[in-house]
């Protein structure tokens, strides 16, 4: 994975970030301790993320 | 049911919240989550109560009440509904919708529901909070007048000449 390649993450709830690995594991963590209760590992946003889909860079994290 | 590369909660026990507000308007549900059932994870959160009191409390801290209303098994996992009763002034800049009255999922003498639409549930809880309302002195005390006159509408009309507490 590179460093520039941009990742989105989707929660259940709906909500959904799209950035740099480090700005969507960063934004999954905080919503998920934030809104659920959930204390996610970085791992773990990586694995349910995705490349970001064309169009979704103008989605701004943890929109 | 999410995907299965979706954030979703994990666990045996999910709470979820229901943030309602009174409008001109009528009744309306909002929360920090929007407009929708608030899932909460419950694993290693201690009672499950201490949890919802506490995230309301930190994204609501003006809530009236908070009321657990109704259990569910769903998807393999049981649902602890709880609502959330909140001034409109606190919620105005989160996004809500109007709750419309709903058909109460309805099971046999001894079996439940086959499939519970949340809307449901949230008709349930607004009916057991408008007995609530008539029946517990601590609910009676918290909700103001304007939320006594909306419940009375979900309270069973056989029983809306009754009066307060007894």
């Amino acid at each position: 994975m590179t460093d520039d390649q941009r990742l989105q993450v989707t929660c259940a709830c709906g909500w959904q970030t799209v950035g740099s690995e480090a700005e969507v594991v960063a934004a999954t963590r905080a919503h998920g301790v934030d809104l659920h209760n959930m204390d996610v590992t970085r791992d773990q946003v990586l694995a349910m993320s995705a490349p970001a889909q064309d169009g979704d860079d103008e989605r701004p994290a943890g929109q | 049911m999410p995907a299965p590369d979706e954030l979703d909660i994990d666990g045996p026990v999910t709470a979820e919240v229901f943030v309602v507000t009174r409008t001109e308007q009528g009744l309306a549900l909002t929360g920090p989550d929007g407009p929708q059932p608030w899932l909460l994870q419950t694993i290693d959160a201690g009672h499950p109560m201490a949890l919802v009191e506490s995230l309301v409390r930190r994204h609501l801290p003006e809530a009236t009440l908070v009321h657990s209303t109704s259990w569910r098994y769903d998807q393999g996992r049981v649902v602890l509904s709880f609502l959330a009763v909140v001034p409109e002034h606190t919620v105005a800049g989160l996004p809500s919708v109007p709750i419309d009255r709903a058909v109460l999922a309805r099971g046999s003498a001894h079996e439940a529901p086959a499939d519970v639409a949340w809307p449901a549930v949230l008709e349930h809880g607004l009916r057991h909070l408008a007995w609530l309302a008539k029946d517990d002195e601590a609910v009676v005390a918290a909700l103001d007048q304007g939320w006594h006159d909306v419940l009375h509408g979900y309270v069973p009309a056989p029983f809306q000449h009754l009066g307060g507490p007894t």
